[in-house]
């Protein structure tokens, strides 16, 4: 059975399309990274899956039933984000003995080594906590409940290095004893690189791509060189990204299909061929198709005047 | 992880112990309002006085009506307080959907009305107390006892489903206001000025109100006029409830 269907799914905020006729599934077990600018519509994506927002139309389908307002999917998901709401009268440990009561498969002995490991203070309130305490707090909520679906929006929020990598050592180690499906949205994909197994990409509302982790890496080659020698080998090729450098030189980003045969007239015309790595691929994917150029270009514009 | 079937009465159950816990702070604010109405009635809620050449009678009635006025007052706010987003927000901290959340609000709410109630009542002999042992004055108390046992249960049947009401008003209020902000500026214009407008047209709704609901002889009657208000508002905040997202 497929973990969550989504087929033409749109929402829309009061004047602006946040997800538009985007269309996925997701298989059981798996940890999957949903990548994306900001406002690209992770975060609206993740909260109609756990049933917290509406969809405006299309299919969305959790454990083969709609989320919004349903007992079955809250029971079996739990989602996490920075904005967590826990009730200000309850303290910490109070907090996680509310989350032993409701959910079936939470693990209270492993919630509480985790929050002697990471220093909290039985007795103190969510509302008191720093933003990086926060959020460890609430990914410690989010491991022990051990839903079947795990929902992780931006987790590490405010969470220095050292946090970063004990969570996903954590999630790791408990997933691998546990496997469920977990859902991350991220902006430090290059963490996260060996821990998730497939990404989601969105932009601006719709999918952009959606493969393993692994075929990511690969996905895409750089080409650098003299603007004049790699442009004809840039023809019929599908362009990702293109960005032309000082002294006539350009770095380009093309779909990594190339031959043998291609590849050694590359190496001999003096066209660097490099890896591209997934965070920058997904940076180039999701870049905006506008004239707006980078973010040089606002500089430079304002040294001519 | 395998996936779990849960019944809504068994979450409606957790829900209600988790919101016991959870919102203790109702119980503060009853303690302040009840002390509040404990203070104003210091003065007495009736007097009267005759005087003759010889000697002045004046009497001073202390009873509990000012306390049980402030709960009701406390009963609609706290029902109001409890639709705000932040204790929604609450709510689906943890697994729940709106049938479950409103039921279990419901409850909650049920269950602090009675004790609210029952604090409120119980505080008139509260006050006859610090009125013998405090206030000065050539008194010749006459307290009178509990009486009329079961009229004094009939009254704390009475106050719990009047507070109980109100609660359900104050929820329905809440709920309507939640649905949009603009709301909370434009539902109380148009119910004053309903009020208004219609007294002008000499139609008193806020005096029909009370005749309908206060002046109700029967206690059959006023039962069951009571409750079928109360139904009617949470009825109608479930229906209103249902148009809700969680989190934006």
């Amino acid at each position: 059975m497929k973990a969550i269907k989504c087929k033409d799914l749109n929402k829309r905020f009061y004047r602006k399309n946040a997800l538009n006729d985007l269309s996925f599934s997701i298989e059981e077990n798996k940890i999957v990274g949903v990548i994306g600018r900001n406002g690209a519509g992770k975060t609206t994506l993740l909260k109609i899956i756990a049933g917290l927002l509406k969809e405006k139309s299309g299919v969305i389908e959790v454990y083969g039933r709609r989320p919004f307002n349903n007992l079955f999917v809250s029971a079996n998901t739990i989602y996490i984000d920075d904005a967590m709401n826990f009730p200000t009268a309850l303290t910490l440990k109070e907090i996680l003995e509310e989350g032993k009561r409701f959910y079936h498969h939470w693990d209270h002995d492993l919630a509480l080594r985790l929050f002697d490991y990471f220093g909290f203070n039985p007795s103190q309130h969510h509302n008191e906590l720093s933003k990086g305490k926060e959020s460890t707090f609430n990914m410690i909520v989010g491991l022990a409940s051990r839903s079947p679906l795990t929902i992780f929006d931006e987790p590490t929020t405010g969470m220095d290095a050292a946090v970063r990598k004990d969570f996903y050592r954590a999630l790791l180690k408990d997933y691998l004893a546990h496997p469920r499906t977990i859902l991350l949205s991220t902006h430090h994909l290059e963490e996260m690189e060996d821990l998730l197994e497939e990404v989601l990409v969105i932009h601006e509302g719709s999918l952009k791509l959606q493969m393993s982790m692994d075929d990511l890496k690969e996905y895409g080659v750089g080409l650098t060189g003299k603007k004049d020698v790699v442009e004809p080998f840039l023809k019929e090729k599908e362009i990702l990204w293109k960005k032309e450098q000082a002294l006539d030189t350009c770095y380009a980003v093309i779909k990594n299909d190339l031959t043998d045969h291609e590849y050694q007239r590359m190496k001999e015309a003096g066209v660097q061929v490099s890896p591209v790595k997934a965070n920058d691929l997904c940076i180039y994917l999701t870049e905006s198709r506008n004239e707006k150029g980078s973010v040089d270009d606002v500089f430079d514009r304002s040294a001519d005047v | 992880m395998s996936l779990i079937e849960v019944q809504t009465s068994e979450i409606v159950k957790k829900q209600i112990g988790y919101k016991w816990r959870a919102y203790t702070g109702v119980f503060t604010s009853l303690v302040v309002i009840q002390l509040l109405g404990l203070l104003f009635s210091l003065n007495g809620s009736g007097s009267m006085g005759s005087g003759r050449t010889v000697y002045d009678v004046n009497i001073t009635y202390y009873t509990a009506d000012i306390v049980v006025g402030f709960t009701i007052f406390w009963g609609f706010l706290t029902a109001f307080l409890l639709t705000t987003k932040a204790y929604r927000e609450d709510d689906f901290a943890f697994v729940t959907n709106r049938k479950t959340s409103t039921l279990s609000t419901i409850v909650f709410l049920f269950m602090i009305c009675v004790i609210g109630a029952l604090t409120a009542l119980l505080s008139g002999f509260a006050l006859k107390l610090i009125a013998y042992f405090i206030l000065p004055g050539e008194e010749m108390l006459l307290t009178q006892g509990v009486g009329n046992v079961s009229a004094w249960l009939l009254g704390m049947f009475a106050t719990i489903i009047i507070v109980f009401m109100f609660s359900s008003l104050g929820y329905l209020a809440g709920m309507i206001v939640q649905l949009n902000k603009m709301l909370v500026i434009v539902m109380p214009v148009v119910v004053v000025g309903l009020m208004i407008l219609l007294s002008r047209g000499g139609f008193q709704i806020q005096v029909y109100f009370f005749e309908f609901f206060f002046e109700e002889n029967n206690a059959w009657l006023f039962t069951l006029k009571t409750l079928s208000a109360t139904t009617i508002f949470y009825a109608l905040s479930v229906l209103v409830s249902n148009r809700l997202e969680v989190k934006q």
